[in-house]
């Protein structure tokens, strides 16, 4: 009798543990497979393999500025994987149909945004523990297209969201530059 | 008993106005060797109720019975604890059927998961990936802020809104 409750219980853990680590899939290919094929849709992907390789670039030879390459790249250590699916056309039911797949319990809304432009922004994130997020899902639905995207790995919002500065700093510049070679 | 008077009386039986007394008459009388041609259809209907009469307990019913019933505790306590093990492993096959049919949507998806060719959506080169990689961080960072600056009026303290928001 103790045997069988132990023997139960055993299975049961096997099994909850087997899922946990099935569930580490990410949103895309659990939710969103059926569009990489969809000819409607642009796909992206840079594996782990490619970031290492990227941490490796010389910042000088990139073509971008020093300042913003060496913030992406901080962000792309820990980064695991990123998938992008783009279409550029019924980006409003495809929002919508992707907002109905996320499985909530598993995905954390960090926040919905609809601008007055009519462009809904919804940030998903899986979370590991206290503070760590494993997942940041991003789906961006407005009237010409739909973004989704998916970075694995650790993500740092703080880096993140700091990213955009640099580069908008760093593309003003260039955009004067511009004006004024247009001028 | 004439033919006339047996007929009459069969006439009242199944009219169900016959009195018992009536009805034990006509029971004797096809039970008996003498019956009537005219009447030899009724006969097996009422030789089956005489014979049905007859059908008596043994003498030793009662012995039987209470020896079975004596027995029959112990028989069935058996019988059952027999039963609860089978219930067991059952319950136990079922639950473990159920985890294993509830699971499938995880495993589904990472069987399909790794049947999916991501390499291909691969870019070519690293340089090629860090663009993109800057693409991608430029709009979440934008969103990113976008969303704080409206939720918490302040673009740098993300991981405070990432914080709220829990």
């Amino acid at each position: 009798m103790k045997y069988f409750k132990f023997l139960v219980v055993t299975l049961f853990l096997g099994v909850f543990s087997f899922a946990n680590v099935q569930a580490q899939a990410n949103a895309i290919d659990k939710y969103f497979q059926q569009y990489i094929d969809d000819d409607r849709f642009t796909v992206v992907y840079i594996s782990s393999k490619l970031f290492e390789l990227i941490g490796k670039l010389d910042v000088d030879g990139l073509d971008m500025d020093d300042k913003e390459a060496e913030a992406v790249m901080e962000i792309a250590k820990d980064l695991k994987g990123l998938r992008v699916l783009v279409a550029e056309e019924d980006a409003m039911s495809l929002y919508k149909e992707a907002k109905q797949k996320i499985d909530t319990k598993e995905y954390e809304i960090l926040m919905t945004v609809r601008d007055k432009d009519g462009e809904n922004v919804e940030f998903l994130v899986k979370e590991e523990g206290e503070n760590t997020i494993n997942e940041l899902l991003l789906m961006v639905g407005g009237e010409e297209e739909f973004v989704l995207l998916s970075f694995v790995g650790i993500i740092d919002l703080d880096k993140v969201s700091k990213l955009a500065k640099a580069i908008e700093e760093a593309e003003d510049d260039s955009h004067d530059n511009d004006h004024e070679k247009e001028h | 008993m004439d033919y006339k008077v047996m007929n009459r009386l069969i006439e009242k039986y199944f009219e169900g106005t016959t009195s018992l007394e009536e009805e034990r008459q006509l029971r004797a009388y096809f039970d008996g060797p003498d019956v009537d041609e005219r009447l030899l259809q009724y006969q097996p209907v009422f030789q089956y109720f005489a014979e049905q009469q007859r059908i008596a307990l043994d003498k030793d019913f009662e012995d039987k019975l209470l020896a079975q019933l004596s027995e029959a505790p112990s028989q069935k306590f058996r019988l059952r604890s027999l039963n609860t093990w089978v219930v067991r492993i059952a319950a136990a096959i079922v639950l473990a059927l159920g985890v294993w049919w509830l699971v499938p949507e995880n495993t589904q998806t990472t069987t399909q998961a790794s049947s999916i060719d991501w390499s291909q959506h691969e870019p070519e080169t690293p340089e090629e990936a860090m663009k993109i990689l800057r693409t991608a961080l430029l709009k979440t960072s934008k969103e990113l802020n976008q969303g704080a600056s409206v939720a918490a009026g302040e673009v740098t303290k993300i991981s405070e809104v990432g914080k709220f928001f829990k």
